[in-house]
């Protein structure tokens, strides 16, 4: 990110941070790919309902803004961990979706020939570690690889996703403890969705703000509105920036909201249709677009054409999935384990 | 092209779903993320929404069908597109597992308006005959304490037996060897229980009769195929919470409060009432005349002093199948009907003591001394409403003769071979009168209006 000095900055310039920071080419594709991860979930929905697909299934639809902008500062080799709400972080880190419905539909052409689904998804290539089905599960393998850059002298960043729930798990202090104390190029990224599970942030964290927490290891915490674009890649830019410089972790909270249920058998017995319908009209992707067009970046048919590429692009991957072969039985037991690095 | 309506997977592992029940019937307009239907797995019961705005066509999956996940169960058409035949009408394939369907026959079937086929591809019928709904540790409770599910009343979700029912079922039944107190009952607050079944036209409202409750009526509910349904309970009675009754007035109160709440979306109902829940019905229809299309009383309380307070007492006395069953064989003119299976189903929701003395209680506020202390022949003389009595010839619990107190304008049918209990002795009697005359109250009501607006 530029750091403009007042005295070449007439007046202001108050445009969001991103409008700012960024080329307009990067926001367009940060759009592109906020409507992929709706629309591949969408689609993922669909092909649940129909049976398709095996196991249970977490929808991270409304959070997009926070996966995206979180991973805006990455190159391919920094690393990213995900959590059972993974399918927005894999996009946002560069995989593709025809290979990710494979996953999901158990076909040989699936990131991990279809042993892993949902909850598994990894992809070495672009530097994405695995989705993880244990909360909180991600933290300790995030601070590992941070571990590997520093000791290899790479100047890989490692960004660790978890959600609220994850905070109040051992690992999350473990890891957070151990990464301050050697200095880790690591950045925590809680996606605080309100609710793990159903239990609601209020009736299971005892401070007010996650971020908070931060203190208690020694490192920046900062919470921002998740579902403002601009507001997170400031956020996670500056933390991603201190750990390249070799100053340590950060703590960013993005205040979120999942739209859906936590997985497809959640009845959504815990939460109003008030509440959520307030959080739909906060959608972060109508509102990175709005926020686009109106500085100029984008025009009215260029965002609907991203939107149409989106469904096209979704579309394509779950034909590409369908026609793939499914893996051979007598192969079951092979492609478990990762191969070495 | 219509928006497809499937049955989706909403749990792991589930390969088929049963719709429990639909809040649209076919031909109603919908927003899209309005409820559409429940359905009901293994382990859950979920509310689906609607994926589109505009009109529910071509439902093809009726409460208690089994359907395959993928299946489609209606299609919303879009406002202005055109209805033609269902998009998809395979002839349905042989049920793959589950009861026969023979039992479609007599299950309730609602009007096609299209042609579509009544049931698609992947899509199973199954009758009411089903086992009870229980969750697993449950099941394994009942096992381990020898009681038949069909015995343990359930308080989860559309009746399911929960392990804590099967544990209070235990205890009720040690309760039962040690005779209980019989004042042992202490009032609870709350509204009455009313159940709905979905349907279309102007509901039915059904009121049930002293010591009875709402699945009492699934008899004459399976002639009744169509309408929409609301049963409300009597307080003290089968869901309802057990208040206090201080008489006739202060219960003809209570049922106002919760007709009005259950009724408050709909015109005007059909009421249906037996016994107790006649004498009910027919204040209800005295107080909110305008709300009541059409009534109909089988053997009504309320119409002379007589009634056959040993009956009375012997209901609310019995603490075991085998001193309930002779009382059971009173309010029937064919003794046989009351198999033991019978009286042990029947006695399976009174094995709760403080229901039985709350029962009693009321029995006392509202038929003290074996006498029928409320009169409403002056309200029956005042109905506006097409209204009809019912009742069986032989009678044992209230004289035939009472029936006699009909006015003019009410009709009078009695049931030859048919004692108190004329909707479970001659259900199929009784729905059609029923339905007779809520055709006719609704022809004259669209009359009446067609003549106003001549006028």
């Amino acid at each position: 990110m530029s750091q403009m000095s007042p005295d070449i900055t007439p007046a202001a310039d108050n445009r969001p941070h991103a409008i700012r920071a960024y080329a307009p080419e990067v926001l367009r594709d940060a759009l592109r790919k906020m409507h992929l991860i709706r629309r591949f979930e969408e689609g993922a929905e669909d092909s649940y309902m129909r049976g398709l697909i095996h196991g249970t299934m977490h929808l991270s639809i409304g959070q997009e803004a926070s996966a995206v902008a979180s991973c805006l500062d990455l190159g391919p080799s920094d690393k990213i961990t995900s959590t059972h709400r993974g399918h927005g972080h894999c996009i946002a880190k560069g995989a593709d979706v025809g290979r990710m419905f494979a996953e999901f539909f158990g076909k040989e052409t699936g990131y991990c020939r279809g042993r892993g689904g949902s909850m598994h998804i990894a992809d070495i290539a672009t530097g994405n570690l695995g989705a993880n089905g244990i909360v909180g599960g991600g933290l300790p393998i995030a601070v590992g690889a941070a571990l590997t850059a520093k000791r290899l002298g790479r100047p890989d960043v490692t960004v660790c996703f978890f959600g609220d729930g994850a905070n109040n798990e051992g690992a999350f202090h473990e890891a957070l403890n151990m990464a301050a104390i050697w200095r880790l190029p690591v950045v925590f990224v809680c996606e605080n969705n309100q609710y793990g599970m159903s239990t609601s942030v209020a009736r299971s964290t005892a401070v007010p703000r996650i971020s908070d927490r931060a203190a208690a290891y020694s490192m920046p915490g900062v919470t921002v509105d998740g579902n403002d674009f601009s507001a997170v890649a400031e956020a996670v830019g500056t933390a991603v920036a201190r750990a390249r410089a070799g100053e340590g972790p950060s703590l960013v909270e993005n205040l979120t909201y999942r739209w859906r249920g936590h997985s497809k058998s959640d009845r959504n017995r815990y939460r109003t249709k008030d509440e959520i319908e307030g959080w739909m009209a906060r959608d972060p992707i109508a509102r990175f677009e709005r926020e686009l067009i109106a500085h100029g970046i984008l025009t009215e048919a260029e965002a609907e054409g991203i939107a149409a590429q989106a469904v096209a692009e979704v579309e394509a991957g779950i034909a590409f999935a369908k026609d793939s072969p499914a893996p051979d039985v007598t192969d079951v037991t092979r492609y478990v384990y990762a191969g070495a690095a | 092209m219509p928006v497809e309506v499937i049955l989706p997977k909403v749990d792991m592992d589930m390969s088929h779903g049963t719709i429990a029940t639909w809040h649209v019937a076919e031909g109603d307009r919908v927003e899209k993320g309005a409820a559409l239907f429940d359905i009901e797995t293994e382990k859950a019961a979920m509310e689906v929404e609607a994926p589109a705005s505009g009109r529910v066509h071509h439902v093809r999956a009726r409460p208690g069908d089994r359907v395959a996940v993928g299946a489609p169960v209606a299609w919303i058409y879009a406002d202005g597109e055109a209805v033609g035949a269902a998009p998809d009408a395979a002839p349905p394939p042989p049920a793959p597992d589950g009861p026969a369907p023979a039992v479609a026959a007599d299950a309730p079937a609602p009007p096609q308006p299209d042609p579509g086929p009544a049931v698609g591809p992947g899509i199973t019928t199954t009758g009411s005959d089903r086992p009870p709904r229980a969750t697993p540790a449950a099941r394994a409770a009942a096992r381990v304490a020898g009681l038949r599910l069909s015995d343990v009343p359930g308080t989860g979700p559309r009746g399911r037996v929960q392990a804590d029912d099967v544990v209070r079922a235990t205890a009720t039944l040690r309760a039962v060897d040690t005779p209980a107190t019989e004042q042992g009952w202490s009032p609870q607050p709350g509204p009455l229980h009313v159940t709905r079944r979905a349907g279309t036209g102007a509901p039915i409202v059904l009121l049930h009769g002293f010591a009875a409750d709402s699945p009492g009526w699934a008899p004459l509910e399976r002639h009744l195929p169509a309408r929409p349904l609301i049963r409300i309970d009597l307080p003290g009675h089968g869901r309802s919470p057990r208040r206090r009754i201080a008489g006739f007035a202060d219960l003809s109160r209570m049922l106002v409060e919760a007709f009005e709440d259950a009724t408050r979306d709909a015109g005007p109902v059909h009421l249906i009432g037996h016994s107790l829940g006649g004498a009910l019905a027919l204040a209800l229809a005295d107080i909110r005349a305008p709300r009541v299309a059409s009534l109909t009383l089988i053997a009504p309380a309320g119409l002379g002093p007589q009634i056959d307070g040993a009956t009375l007492a012997g209901l609310t006395r019995a603490t075991r199948p085998e001193s309930l069953a002779p009382w059971l064989k009173r309010l029937v003119a064919d003794p046989d009907r009351i198999t033991d299976d019978f009286a042990r189903a029947a006695f399976a929701p009174r094995r709760d003591a403080s229901l039985r003395a709350a029962q009693a209680a009321m029995a006392d506020a509202l038929f003290p001394d074996g006498t029928q202390s409320f009169d409403l022949r002056a309200a029956l003389a005042r109905v506006t409403a097409p209204a009809q009595i019912l009742w069986g010839r032989q009678d044992a619990i209230l004289p035939v003769a009472q029936a006699m107190q009909a006015p003019g304008d009410v009709a009078l049918h009695l049931l030859t071979g048919t004692g108190h209990m004329p909707h479970t002795e001659d259900p199929d009697r009784v729905a059609r009168l029923v339905l007779r005359l809520a055709a006719g109250a609704e022809a004259l009501a669209a009359d009446n209006r067609a003549g106003a607006a001549r006028a």
